[in-house]
């Protein structure tokens, strides 16, 4: 008979279908390691959705009688996971309910506040900081100490100090290697680094650290390595915001991914800087077995891209999509509608700008005023108003009405769907 | 917008208002290589993409004793989209969905006139016309599924006097249908400002059940805050998008 643990874990990953949710495959596979909770915290994974019921979900969880279950937040699965919380708190009220990600990291003294099923919220990087409430939970040590924890101190809502970004990613063991993470439908998200260059204002990928750190690429090689001979897949992604970040460093991965490649597995979707390819780095994400990219230009307003931080070029960045597009690379270029500043006559001109391009893929998508990011902290300047619950829509803008953003909303899904109905499209790109 | 050549392949045909249309019944076909010189010409010339795109129009496709040629001259002339405008009967009937779609047509303009069966029978003097353009649309959305095409339907809606109190309902179909877009294409001659609340109504009811309605032969200012409905995502050369 299986002897439980003194603290038994549940992380419940409520990723959107299709999906998983690798904050939580970094967060156990932290935990797991930490000599300080060996032999004394036992972890379950539940892979779920943001679709499932949540009384679905509760029971599942509560079937497990955890004394602790963690949640990784985001935008698109808040809702379901409020729900749950809310009955899980009510079933067994002596499970500690603990938050992270970027949806609640933000505004973690909201969510406490908001959410009195909720008991901790996790600010930024979760690795350390979960390992860290588990230990004071089983030292029976005050959590609202915690360094990155917001929490209650009896009725008070307190957040201890802000915790530094993990300086040393190597530091982190791999959900992959340990064996935390599979492949999920057939496919897998490497991270090569954490932290972002760029200070796009509707955008969170850097985390609120613009200073990139990196994993090392035996690290990466390794990952690789596992998936591809491991786990037998043919396909996975890097989640890097950008992934030619620099070209050595670019370089470097191809290496790492090309003899792969030459086997067949191939790379896809991953997010590029487009205006920084040239046909030499072209060439090399085709030798990397990359089939698709995903890039901007999200508007080519003047006024908009000046309110998110974005350079634009409108040639530089036409001549990437060509290079791509010329090495059999397709292209996605995601627009949004609702930025500040953009107009009607922008949200047209930039459809045409992207059906000009010819991509392979146009994307569109309507602004989510997101958490930590700049257009939440200055949306009253900026003239936003958004939905305050997830996941946050735009509804109206100075420029554009409530009427005129539903409205380009429907004009803009209705010309991507003429636009993939090609000939071309089925297997290939349009070029 | 997406760009497409409108190469008619005959004429007489085009599905206009029984009550307005003083048309033969009969089509007339251009000879094939005729149509087939117009679309390599429009694909050679092609300069601004995304394209070549290709439209067939002028009269009912699927009566055209060479489609298939037609269609399969457009592909090897490099058009990257083929289009039929069609009343949707033959799309009903036999292997045309699959068939077409395997041969490469991905836009698909069904021509409506009326929003019921009783409506669009008497306006188009077809009896049976709406229901088998329901099947019709029925048919190829299966078809594009099984073969795992994207193809994008389109409603055009000819919008004469007969037919403009009809405009919601047949906005309402057509978005039930799955039309990525309709057109209300205005009649020369009709009062736009006593039809400009008709058009309203269908842009909305299109609106609010997910297919964009493109309004065209009209001045946007006066569609007022709906001047956004002049734009069509659908440009065919020779008309006004």
């Amino acid at each position: 008979m299986a002897v439980r643990p003194p603290l038994t874990v549940c992380l419940v990953d409520m990723s959107w279908p299709g999906y998983q949710s690798l904050g939580l495959g970094y967060v156990r596979a932290y935990a797991q390691e930490d000599r300080r909770l060996k032999g004394r915290v036992g972890f379950t994974t539940l892979a779920l959705s943001s679709t499932d019921d949540p009384w679905w979900v509760a029971y599942q969880v509560l079937e497990l009688q955890p004394d602790v279950v963690g949640f990784a937040v985001t935008c698109w699965n808040a809702r379901a996971v409020y729900d749950t919380c809310g009955i899980i708190a009510r079933a067994r009220c002596e499970a500690t309910i603990v938050l992270g990600g970027p949806e609640v990291g933000p505004i973690a003294e909201d969510i406490l506040r908001d959410f009195d099923c909720v008991d901790i919220v996790v600010r930024g990087e979760g690795e350390e900081t979960f390992s860290d409430v588990l230990d004071a939970i089983l030292r029976e040590r005050p959590i609202w100490k915690v360094e990155g924890v917001s929490a209650r101190r009896e009725s008070r809502v307190v957040s201890a100090d802000d915790r530094a970004p993990i300086a040393h990613l190597d530091s982190l063991p791999s959900p992959y290697l340990t064996g935390v993470l599979t492949p999920h439908q057939g496919s897998a998200y490497i991270e090569s680094y954490r932290g972002c260059p760029h200070s796009c204002g509707y955008c969170y990928e850097g985390k609120g650290v613009a200073r990139v750190r990196s994993f090392g690429m035996e690290r990466v090689a390794a990952e690789v390595e596992h998936l591809v001979t491991v786990h037998g897949l043919t396909q996975f992604s890097f989640i890097d915001p950008v992934f030619n970040l620099t070209s050595g460093r670019l370089e470097e991965i191809i290496a790492i991914v090309e003899p792969y490649a030459l086997r067949g597995v191939r790379l896809h979707t991953i997010e590029v800087d487009i205006e920084r390819i040239d046909h030499a780095s072209a060439d090399l994400l085709r030798r990397a077995g990359v089939v698709s990219v995903e890039t901007g230009p999200q508007t080519i307003g003047t006024s908009a891209l000046a309110a998110c931080k974005r350079a634009f070029d409108p040639e530089r960045f036409s001549a990437g999509v060509q290079a791509c597009v010329s090495q059999g690379i397709r292209v996605e270029c995601d627009l949004i509608v609702g930025l500040p500043g953009d107009t009607t006559e922008d949200f047209l001109a930039g459809l045409d700008f992207a059906l000009k391009q010819d991509p392979g893929t146009i994307q569109f998508s309507t602004l989510h005023v997101l958490p930590g990011t700049d257009l939440w902290e200055r949306a009253r300047e900026y003239g936003l108003v958004f939905n305050p619950a997830p996941p946050h829509e735009i509804i109206a803008t100075r420029d554009m009405s409530f009427g005129d953003l539903r409205r380009a909303e429907i004009l803009g899904t209705a010309l991507t769907r003429h636009y993939r109905a090609r000939i071309a499209s089925e297997g290939g790109t349009s070029a | 917008m997406i760009r497409f050549a409108q190469v008619d392949i005959g004429s007489n045909t085009a599905v206009p208002c029984a009550l307005c249309a003083t048309q033969a019944e009969t089509p007339v076909f251009r000879p094939s290589e005729e149509i087939s010189a117009d679309v390599d010409s429009a694909c050679r010339g092609w300069r601004s993409p995304p394209g070549p795109n290709v439209l067939f129009a002028g009269a009912e496709p699927f009566l055209h004793p060479h489609l298939p040629v037609l269609i399969s001259g457009a592909r090897s002339a490099g058009a990257q989209r083929i289009g039929v405008r069609t009343d949707g009967r033959a799309l009903a009937q036999g292997d045309n969905a699959r068939g077409s779609i395997s041969a490469g047509v991905r836009l698909y303009e069904f021509v409506f006139l009326g929003g019921d069966a009783v409506a669009h029978d008497r306006l188009t003097a077809a009896p049976g016309s709406f229901q088998l353009a329901l099947s019709g649309l029925g048919a190829l959305r299966v078809a594009a599924e099984r073969l795992g095409s994207e193809i994008a339907l389109r409603g055009r809606v000819p919008v004469c006097v007969h037919n403009v109190r009809e405009l919601p309902e047949v906005c309402a179909v057509l978005a039930r249908e799955q039309c990525a877009t309709i057109q209300l294409d205005l009649a020369p001659g009709l009062d736009v400002h006593s039809a400009l609340p008709w058009l309203i109504a269908g842009a909305e009811t299109g609106m609010v059940n997910g297919s964009w309605v493109a309004i065209s032969g009209i001045e946007p200012s006066l569609l007022g805050s709906h001047a956004l409905h002049a734009t069509d995502p659908i440009s065919l050369d020779g008309e006004v998008s």
